[in-house]
């Protein structure tokens, strides 16, 4: 049974002047080593939830708990240093080099020195930069993505158990973002860090989260599946925030596996072959380019586990 | 032939100012360096006790809004005041010598270093000190690895303007009986010898440069981060 990372237990945050509350009696669970997205416009609530998790924010009412125990009765800064922080343009620190920005929580919690020189190589190497190039750079040496790239190792350096993620990739360039998330899953697969990763981006949230909460108006409207939200939306505003009646939309969301039959034909050869995450974009060109009226689906093995019909994936359009 | 004379008298003339400053300084050495010690030291101390007020109080002012306004502004108004000004003001109030002299130039040099620091403390981003706080910083890591040293390059031009200005001004303040190079300058002025204002003068522009180029130095060495 896995445990629970995170729980929210009816929480309100209401700030000081303001006419309604910012969160608004949150109840939910994350799981340890889930990916789960915070969807919302901004005004949402959404990164106000998230900040009352490293209680950059404190609670109005009622109770987060982390791994159990209620986050107001531990020593704040000791319980910051347990939880990876990452924000927008990677939030470093200007007047360090890339490898004192990653060593800065090691640092505070006194690792020796040898110890902190392997872990920033090692940090460097699973973000993809190498270190004989990059260590010694100052932030402003680098592009976007190198900063972000090492503000998510920096984040990682001491090995959370849960990472904050507040609209990491809101300010790079669109191919630059897609090798950003693709990096961060990758990650995420190897290492299953739990991680709550706010983004206004809807694509940025169903391709990431394994789960999404989407935020209005400091309530949860939704908190489930990606390809649940989009088949089945709790309510007008989800429907209409999702375009969950977009044919196109649903292309690009869902993925293979939600429309996967098992295996019925025997000749596998000369066949397409998707993967169980591709989009269902990816998919429909499969189906175009090979003008098959059956493309088999892999999984992560390369191992054959299912078919998709064309008669499957045109019944998404209805 | 009237150009080449005028020309022979210049050489003349610049030959005979050359000859007066090698006697002046031949038959005065001692009196000379203690000039220039007077006037380092005087310089020296009012920028240290100027750093000693002006940094706490701009690190306070930073963090207090109100505060920060009116000690801003009343600093500022007494930057309107000329440094002659200053200087004569002090006699008045504490006669004349080193200390009214002192405490001028102290006054003369907090407002470019505590203005500075307001706005090097304040001018960090909010961004940053909230990444630093969720990343599990306590307030004194954060103030010493965080908030200081990107202050600092700020801090430092600050340190800059005020050494020039001090350094410049501890002429005047021989008017009020402090002694140093201002000495050899009104001298020179009273008894109109061209000698001893150049001698002055150009100590006094030596000093300035130099205190320029060494904190200039030390500017440079703390904001490399800033350049490639």
């Amino acid at each position: 049974m896995t445990a629970v990372a995170v729980e929210f237990k009816n929480v309100c945050k209401h700030f000081p002047e303001a006419e309604v509350n910012a969160v608004s009696h949150v109840s939910l669970k994350i799981n340890q080593g889930e990916f789960i997205t915070i969807l919302g416009t901004s005004g949402s609530g959404k990164t106000t939830l998230m900040k009352m998790v490293n209680r950059l924010h404190d609670i109005t009412s009622g109770d987060i708990f982390f791994f159990g125990e209620n986050i107001n009765s531990l020593p704040v800064v000791e319980y910051r240093r347990k939880i990876g922080y990452v924000v927008q343009q990677g939030g470093l620190f200007p007047h360090m080099t890339v490898a004192e920005n990653i060593a800065v929580v090691p640092h505070i919690l006194k690792w020796d020195k040898e110890k902190i020189d392997a872990r920033v190589d090692e940090l460097l190497e699973m973000v993809g930069l190498k270190k004989e190039l990059y260590k010694d750079r100052y932030p402003r040496q680098l592009s976007g993505g190198q900063q972000q790239r090492i503000g998510i190792a920096r984040a990682m350096a001491s090995d959370p158990a849960v990472m904050l993620m507040d609209e990491p990739f809101g300010a790079i360039d669109a191919i630059t973002r897609e090798n950003l998330q693709d990096e961060l899953l990758r990650i995420q697969k190897a290492l299953h860090k739990t991680i709550l990763f706010v983004t206004h981006d809807i694509s940025e949230a169903f391709k990431l989260g394994d789960r999404v909460i989407v935020m209005h108006e400091g309530k949860v409207q939704q908190f489930d599946t990606p390809d649940r939200i989009m088949l089945h939306p709790a309510n007008d505003f989800v429907a209409k925030f999702v375009s969950a009646d977009d044919v196109m939309k649903k292309l690009q969301v869902l993925k293979v596996h939600t429309i996967m039959d098992g295996l019925s034909i025997k000749t596998s050869n000369q066949l397409a072959v998707a993967h169980v995450d591709d989009t269902l974009e990816t998919l429909l060109k499969l189906f175009m380019t090979s003008s098959t009226q059956t493309v088999l689906v892999k999984d992560d093995k390369d191992k054959i586990v299912g078919e998709v019909s064309w008669h499957r994936l045109s019944a998404i359009a209805s | 032939m009237e150009e080449c004379g005028l020309c022979y008298q210049f050489m003349k003339e610049v030959i005979s100012l050359s000859q007066k400053i090698i006697a002046y300084l031949s038959a005065n050495m001692t009196t000379y360096l203690q000039a220039v010690q007077t006037h380092l030291m005087i310089s020296i101390q009012a920028l240290w006790i100027a750093v000693m007020i002006g940094i706490p109080l701009g690190i306070f002012c930073s963090r207090n809004e109100k505060f920060s306004k009116y000690v801003t502004g009343w600093f500022n108004s007494l930057r309107i005041i000329p440094s002659l000004a200053i200087l004569v003001l002090m006699i008045p109030l504490m006669g004349t010598g080193k200390t009214p002299a002192l405490v001028a130039l102290t006054i003369l040099a907090v407002p470019p270093i505590l203005i500075n620091t307001i706005a090097g403390f304040a001018g960090i981003e909010a961004s940053l000190y909230e990444t630093a706080k969720g990343m599990g910083m306590d307030e004194k890591q954060i103030f010493l690895k965080i908030e200081w040293p990107l202050a600092l390059p700020l801090m430092l031009t600050g340190v800059r303007t005020s050494a020039v200005e001090v350094s410049a001004s501890a002429t005047i303040a021989a008017y009020i009986g402090a002694g140093g190079l201002g000495n050899i300058v009104f001298t020179g002025l009273g008894l109109n010898k061209a000698e001893l204002l150049l001698i002055g003068g150009v100590s006094v522009a030596a000093i300035s440069i130099g205190a320029e180029l060494i904190l200039g130095t030390v500017q440079n060495a703390v904001t490399k981060y800033q350049r490639d």
